[in-house]
């Protein structure tokens, strides 16, 4: 079983510029992929949907999102409706197998005054390759987790 | 400023009928919406999406979702292609203005063997009012025992006591500026200490839940407001505590009262009304309005 982790800045390559299609291209082969810093609705990655886009770009795998980050990015018209968004930013998990549960961890965060922080949360799966009793250690390993930088 | 809580039983009546629409209806006046119980991919429910078709029932309102209970509900073609489906279960938020961040607490849980039980959602989310900030939780604490559930209080009271440090969705002064700017050029959310707790605590004001909620009752003075924790809103408005049964059972066995709006003691003598719908017919629970001036 392969198993990769990758933090893949929003996209943004080391040429500066945002390219979904490298990411899934540097995921080839793996079975079970553990992504960090996958984002939806920022402008600076033209207010996509990167949890769904690659999904798309990685046909065949079982996939879950939880985001650590979650604001308002809605947009309301001059007559007053409302197109409801949210600006998120966390992790993902896709496997070559069915994600039989999950579960999103807000972990807990200190507020700075002047060092930018943001929510960092790990979704979490068990792993279980059937048939056989599940693999308790597998349980931590899964986890897609991205401790804070500051 | 009206806010209401309602489990909605994923939308199955008294009648055993499904029905949003009838939800929604209930729902009409809100300015702020806290809901239970909300299902995604279910088969009793048609696999439909309850939190999208709920925001189309109810439109110009704000709205976030946050299941706890999150499984497979995927299907797989015959060629391989995924269709990725998770079967979901949880807490709705939503609102008239902007829900400025949110947050999804699963509560811990505890495994049992003779009854069933799953993860449970507390949704967090600060709402943009006109009165300034306000931070609403959507919560629905275990329905199988006193123990697991105050493990729950413990932790919602345990991130309630460590909010000034936690604050919001993020904090601090990006380093970036333009359009990589994590700030996108604004100020750090707001994120109030105080909070206003809403849902289906599956326990009663005899239970030892309220009593840490809202602290013990003194034989001089009665449950006292202290700063870092919580009023009973419905009581605040004037009522007793034993009174304003939110499930109801027609005489079959006693009424029960499980579903409240707690207030951060400060926000106490903001209540000026509470009341209990009790015509609501869409669930097994009906729902808490409260009217609060913040």
């Amino acid at each position: 079983m392969k198993l990769v982790s990758y933090n893949i800045q929003y996209s943004k390559g080391r040429d500066g510029r945002y390219d979904l299609e490298r990411i899934a291209d540097s995921l080839q082969g793996a079975d079970v992929i553990a992504l960090q810093e996958v984002e939806r609705n920022w402008p600076h990655s033209g207010m996509t949907d990167q949890p769904a886009l690659l999904e798309a770009l990685m046909p065949g795998y079982y996939a879950i999102y939880g985001p650590g980050f979650d604001m308002d990015a809605s947009e309301i018209s001059n007559d007053g409706v409302v197109t409801n968004r949210r600006r998120q930013f966390g992790n993902m998990i896709l496997a070559r197998w069915p994600l039989i549960w999950s579960r999103v961890y807000s972990l807990p965060r200190l507020k700075t005054v002047d060092q930018y922080e943001i929510r960092a949360c790990p979704p979490s799966k068990p792993l279980s390759t059937r048939p056989g009793p599940r693999c308790g250690s597998c349980r931590s390993i899964s986890a897609a987790s991205h401790a804070a930088s500051a | 400023m009206k806010l209401v809580s309602y489990n909605t039983q994923y939308s199955k009546g008294k009648d055993g009928r499904y029905d949003l629409e009838r939800i929604a209806k209930t729902l009409e006046g809100a300015d702020v919406i806290a809901l239970q119980e909300v299902d995604r991919f279910w088969p009793r429910t048609g696999m439909i999406d309850q939190p999208a078709e709920l925001a189309a029932l109810l439109p110009n309102y704000y709205w976030v979702y946050g299941p706890a209970f999150n499984m497979d509900a995927s299907e797989a073609g015959a060629d391989g292609a995924v269709i990725n489906r998770r079967r979901q279960f949880g807490n709705m938020i939503l609102s008239r203005w902007p829900l400025i961040w949110s947050r999804l607490h699963v509560l811990p849980k505890l495994s049992n063997v003779n009854q069933f039980t799953m993860d449970m959602p507390a949704l967090e989310a600060v709402i943009d009012a006109p009165s300034g900030p306000l931070r609403l939780l959507s919560i629905h604490l275990s329905s199988v025992s006193s123990r697991e559930r105050m493990i729950q209080v413990d932790y919602l009271l345990g991130r309630h006591d460590g909010a000034p440090a936690n604050g919001g969705a993020w904090a601090g002064i990006s380093n970036i500026r333009g359009d990589e700017s994590w700030s996108l050029g604004a100020p750090p959310p707001e994120a109030p200490s105080e909070a206003i707790w809403m849902g289906d605590f599956n326990s009663e004001p005899s239970g030892p839940e309220y009593d840490a909620i809202v602290g013990l009752k003194g034989r001089l003075y009665g449950r006292v407001h202290f700063a870092d924790r919580f009023a009973d809103a419905w009581v605040c408005a004037g009522n007793d505590e034993a009174s304003g049964t939110t499930m109801h059972f027609e005489g079959t066995k006693p009424d029960r009262r499980l579903d409240y709006c707690f207030v951060s003691a400060a926000l106490a003598g903001c209540v000026s009304s509470a009341r209990v719908d009790t015509d609501a017919q869409g669930s097994d629970h009906q729902p808490v309005w409260v009217e609060i001036e913040p």
